[in-house]
């Protein structure tokens, strides 16, 4: 099991709560009823361990204090027919029963919190490092536009200064200005959105529009190394629950991986599929090269474990990355058949449940 | 009256590729696009053809590729490449094969111009 890279849980059960208050009250009413020498109220323990799955620190120790309390109360309202040294002694482990059990569960939440926090700042670096190694490309890919505005804003003046004014070539000039501004806005959009670093968030997302942010980020970076894309997204896909960047970094991972995998073979047999297909349990995201392929069993399961890479520059970390962020979103991550040369990877991502309350937060206005 | 020339676009990048013939039109030339050096070798625009202004990296013929593929056969057309990716190698196999104008995107209408001006007097 991978540590979690999403915060924990965002959407707590209501049940839990319930649970736990129903608990808390039947031991209470077990514990007055009960004579001393019965330790019941070490119980509370158990709603202490099931607050943990909801409460955020302060509310477990609040959770905490609620059950000694309780204790105390019961202790008063209890007949004190057989009041001797054995209940009071009881009642003190139940309360240092409680007290240890609070401790410990805060102590757990705040080493969650911190793993947590850890590895979304390793999941950061390396989306930045893939970043940094797209920087040519991405360069390239917004020097397009700016090349297209700059010659349609020379055309633009030419066709004002004509005698007598061609309004209607400059105007069409002029609209493919705004075309390629969006467009230049777009791709700085992009990659600001996988440079930023901030807490992970889910939102309801549509798996086609990230492949297609990853398909526009690295076109150029396809088209330097002479590979040839071929998609096949498939539409009315379900929406998945998942924080957008990290299932880009997901897709840009793999993606990369392919590329690079593909140094190894001639220009003319580089190409990349990338598909999405589904149903209502969820999205599976298939990415194949044409490249030398893994070596079956040997890499099979290893390839996900960390420091392990097949680059001599390569850290081994991105695809311990990529199972970490897929499996915390509830999906899976596999390596698929291997076809006759070239490495397929697929992974799933569960639909968000019908009743799924996420609400969707519109990323891009702007689109090419 | 000089007769202007008739400049071929060959990019693969849509707005480049719009970009550049709309700039071309606007200075009087006659200019047509083509997606790709494949795209161009079909058509019937080779003959009447006074310049070429190719992308480098273009997915399968490149236009340095393309100004080779023309020269070999006989009907070299002068060209101007143009790069987003300015590489001192390229360069020089460019210049090494008679390519005098080698232009880093994002490039000016004058450098365009000046290029354009001096292919075509040869």
């Amino acid at each position: 099991m991978s540590a979690p890279l999403l915060p924990p849980p965002v959407r707590p059960s209501s049940l839990l709560p319930i649970a736990a208050v129903v608990l808390a009250a039947a031991i209470f009413v077990a514990d007055t009823l009960t004579n001393l020498e019965i330790a019941m109220a070490v119980f509370y323990t158990a709603v202490i361990l099931i607050s943990v799955r909801f409460c955020s620190k302060r509310g477990m120790v609040f959770v905490g204090g609620g059950c000694i309390a309780l204790t105390l109360i019961s202790n008063l309202l209890t007949p004190q027919t057989n009041a001797n040294v054995a209940g009071v002694i009881n009642t003190a482990i139940s309360i240092l029963a409680i007290v240890s059990t609070t401790y410990l569960a805060v102590k757990i939440e705040t080493v969650e919190r911190s793993v947590y926090e850890a590895r979304a700042q390793l999941a950061h670096v390396a989306r930045v490092t893939a970043l940094g190694e797209l920087t040519a490309s991405l360069a390239h890919e917004v020097n397009q536009p700016i090349t297209a505005m700059a010659a349609n804003a020379s055309a633009s003046l030419r066709w004002l200064s004509a005698e007598p004014p061609n309004l209607a070539e400059a105007t069409a000039a002029i609209e493919r200005i705004v075309k390629d501004a969006a467009r230049a806005g777009s791709i700085v959009d992009r990659i600001r959105g996988l440079a930023k670093r901030t807490p992970a968030r889910l939102s309801l997302c549509e798996v086609n529009d990230v492949i297609i942010d990853i398909t526009t980020l690295t076109a150029s970076e396809l088209r330097k190394r002479h590979v040839v894309l071929r998609t096949d997204l498939n539409a009315g896909l379900p929406k998945v629950s998942a924080d957008p960047v990290q299932l880009q970094q997901v897709i840009l991972n793999l993606v990369m991986n392919a590329i690079e995998a593909m140094d190894a073979v001639p220009e003319s047999k580089r190409s990349l599929f990338i598909g999405s297909a589904g149903d209502q349990s969820g999205v599976t995201v298939t990415v194949r090269d044409s490249g030398p392929g893994l070596k079956v069993d040997a890499d099979a399961e290893r390839i996900f474990g960390p420091f392990f890479s097949s680059k001599v520059n390569g850290m081994g970390l991105g695809l311990t990355i990529t199972r970490s962020i897929v499996e915390s979103h509830g999906g899976r991550i596999w390596t698929g058949a291997q076809g006759p040369g070239g490495a397929t990877f697929c992974f799933t991502l569960p639909a968000c449940e019908p009743n799924c309350n996420i609400t969707y937060k519109n990323r891009r206005t702007r689109d090419p | 009256m000089t007769i202007k020339p008739s400049i071929a676009v060959i990019d693969d990048d849509d707005s480049v590729r719009e970009a550049t013939t709309g700039l071309l039109r606007s200075l009087g030339f006659i200019a047509k696009g083509f997606a790709s050096a494949e795209e161009f070798l079909n058509s019937n625009r080779l003959k009447i053809t006074s310049c070429l202004i190719a992308d480098v990296q273009m997915p399968s013929m490149s236009g340095l590729a393309l100004y080779g593929h023309l020269a070999a056969s006989r009907s070299p057309i002068p060209t101007i490449l143009i790069t987003a990716y300015p590489d001192d190698e390229v360069r020089a196999r460019a210049l090494g094969a008679g390519i005098r104008h080698y232009l880093v995107k994002p490039f000016t209408e004058k450098e365009l111009l000046d290029s354009i001006r001096d292919v075509t007097r040869h």
